[in-house]
């Protein structure tokens, strides 16, 4: 055998196989699934706080800036997890849509080949 | 009748590809900005279109379906964390084959010893062979399967992945001269070893 | 022959109207999480209708050419329901777990379509359409071997037309609704 015959050898050998069907399906759920972790560990984070003590009037004025910087993180925080849950919520209808689906199709598909055998008989 | 099971030939496709098992450059450019952006179709169809080749690496070097599966997961949920870094079609080819090469190779030498690949296990997963070429594939397949890590992908970017010697030494991180070393040496202990199925096989294709 | 005649009822069944029929085609689905722990694979999905609204929303024209045909698709459906479970043994589960779902479609509304038993493989295949007025509100196919258990319940209507043109797509298995269907030769 020479060097082309043993390369087509190796290339026909090694062609690529394939995972299954739903190995998309999976990896989207893992992704969903550690979307869903990120989102719970990151909304306990709390607004920043500033405990320095300083003067009455600039307290006064470093704390309005504290409250209003506490409320626009909060106002943040939860807009961001909204947006992560929602994210979250719609990759997982959409890989259980086409999950659902497939089942449909392959029952349909052995409901078809079961009718089939049956016409043979008739 | 396995009613879950039926139509095993379905495969999720990318456009313009009906066949996973062959070589394909992957989804349009346009799709990778959409998945970059959020999309999580536009990444589905990434994993789709590029699951075969992760896979089946994953498999080769790893030698258990099982293991394959997961590290090819776990490829791809890195992908999605990384998707930003990903300029293009051909970069996001070459940081999966870079990617699960050597994430297969780390684990393959956490292990005690040295998998064999089962043949049962890969036999079901690739496309039906023609039988006078089945016990060749077989032995060929157990051959690579036996080579040390490095080799062993040497081997498989260069005939499953189909690149060249500077391709294979930038995916793997190796100077050239190892990657053609590699190459071979492995193609001559082949020859040594399976002299007389290779030279059946030439016989019955001619 | 016959199968393609099942088709074609499905495809020229109009939508069904309003959402008070749909309510009717949804099954109460038994609690089977005892049947999932005996299982080596099982499927759980509940898709309302604002789940499906949910992800029907990611099938624009920015899906690619697959998007639009699966937004048709979902057009007319209302809810889908499955319960699937595959097992290492034979009749690990019962019938009398399908017998709750099966006194359901005794209702007038729930009209056997298809029966099929192989009794070689000892497999049932029931497919059950719920009617309201000419209407096709919903359907429920449950399928029964030895070692695997699926229950489908769809609420509304499913255009298998537009299920066929997603052939081998999206990890959607072909469905064949050619005219010249070959048949493969009986096994004496």
């Amino acid at each position: 055998m020479n060097e082309q015959e043993l390369a087509q050898a190796l290339r026909h050998a090694l062609r690529r196989a394939d995972p299954g069907e739903d190995f998309s399906d999976r990896v989207m759920a893992r992704i969903y699934t550690s979307v869903s972790s990120e989102t719970e560990a990151r909304s306990g984070d709390t607004a920043v706080r500033t405990t320095r003590r300083v003067g009455r009037p600039v307290a006064l004025r470093w704390g309005l800036v504290a409250l209003v910087a506490c409320v626009m993180v909060t106002i943040g925080v939860g807009h961001w997890r909204r947006a992560a849950l929602e994210r979250q919520r719609t990759l997982q209808a959409q890989t259980q849509l086409l999950q659902a689906l497939r089942i449909t199709s392959a029952n349909l598909n052995a409901v078809r080949g079961a009718v089939a055998r049956e016409e043979e008989f008739d | 009748m396995n009613l879950l099971a039926a139509n095993a030939a379905a495969t999720c496709t990318s456009k313009g590809e009906e066949d996973n098992t062959t070589t394909s450059t992957g989804v349009p450019d346009h799709r990778l900005g959409s998945a970059r952006s959020g999309n999580s179709w536009a990444f589905r169809e990434l994993v789709c279109a590029n699951q075969s080749v992760v896979y089946s690496l994953a498999l080769r070097i790893l030698g258990v379906r099982e293991d394959a599966q997961e590290l090819a997961q776990d490829v791809f949920m890195l992908l999605h964390h990384y998707l930003a870094d990903v300029h293009s079609v051909s970069h996001l080819r070459f940081w999966l084959r870079k990617t699960t090469c050597h994430r297969a190779i780390d684990r393959l030498r956490r292990r005690a010893r040295v998998a064999v690949l089962p043949l049962d296990a890969v036999a079901e997963l690739e496309a039906p062979a023609e039988d006078n070429d089945l016990l060749m594939d077989r032995r060929l397949r157990q051959f690579i399967a036996q080579l040390p890590a490095m080799p062993r992908a040497v081997l498989l970017l260069r005939y499953q992945e189909d690149l060249d010697p500077p391709e294979i030494a930038m995916t793997l991180g190796l100077p050239l001269n190892t990657v053609k070393s590699h190459l071979r040496r492995s193609l001559a202990l082949l020859r040594s070893r399976c002299s007389g199925l290779l030279e059946s096989g030439t016989e019955k294709r001619k | 022959m016959r199968f393609r005649s099942i088709l074609i009822l499905f495809i020229l069944l109009p939508l069904a109207p309003v959402g008070a029929l749909a309510q009717s085609a949804k099954l109460i689905l038994p609690d089977l999480s005892a049947l999932s722990k005996k299982a080596s694979e099982s499927v759980n999905i509940s898709l309302d209708r604002s789940m499906l609204g949910l992800a029907s929303g990611m099938f624009g024209a920015d899906s690619g050419p697959k998007g639009p045909p699966l937004k048709a698709l979902l057009a007319g459906l209302k809810g889908i329901y499955v319960r699937s479970y595959k097992f290492n043994a034979d009749w690990v589960y019962s019938k009398a777990d399908i017998d709750a779902v099966r006194a359901q479609l005794v209702a007038p509304a729930w009209v056997p379509l298809v029966s099929t038993h192989n009794r070689k493989q000892q497999s049932d295949v029931d497919i059950f359409v719920n009617r309201k007025g000419g209407h096709l509100a919903g359907m429920v196919i449950i399928t029964s071997t030895p070692r695997e258990l699926t229950i489908v319940n769809i609420v509304g209507s499913i255009d298998l037309a537009k299920l066929a043109q997603l052939q081998g797509r999206l990890g959607v298995p072909k469905i064949s609704v050619s005219k010249n269907e070959t048949l493969k030769s009986a096994t004496p």
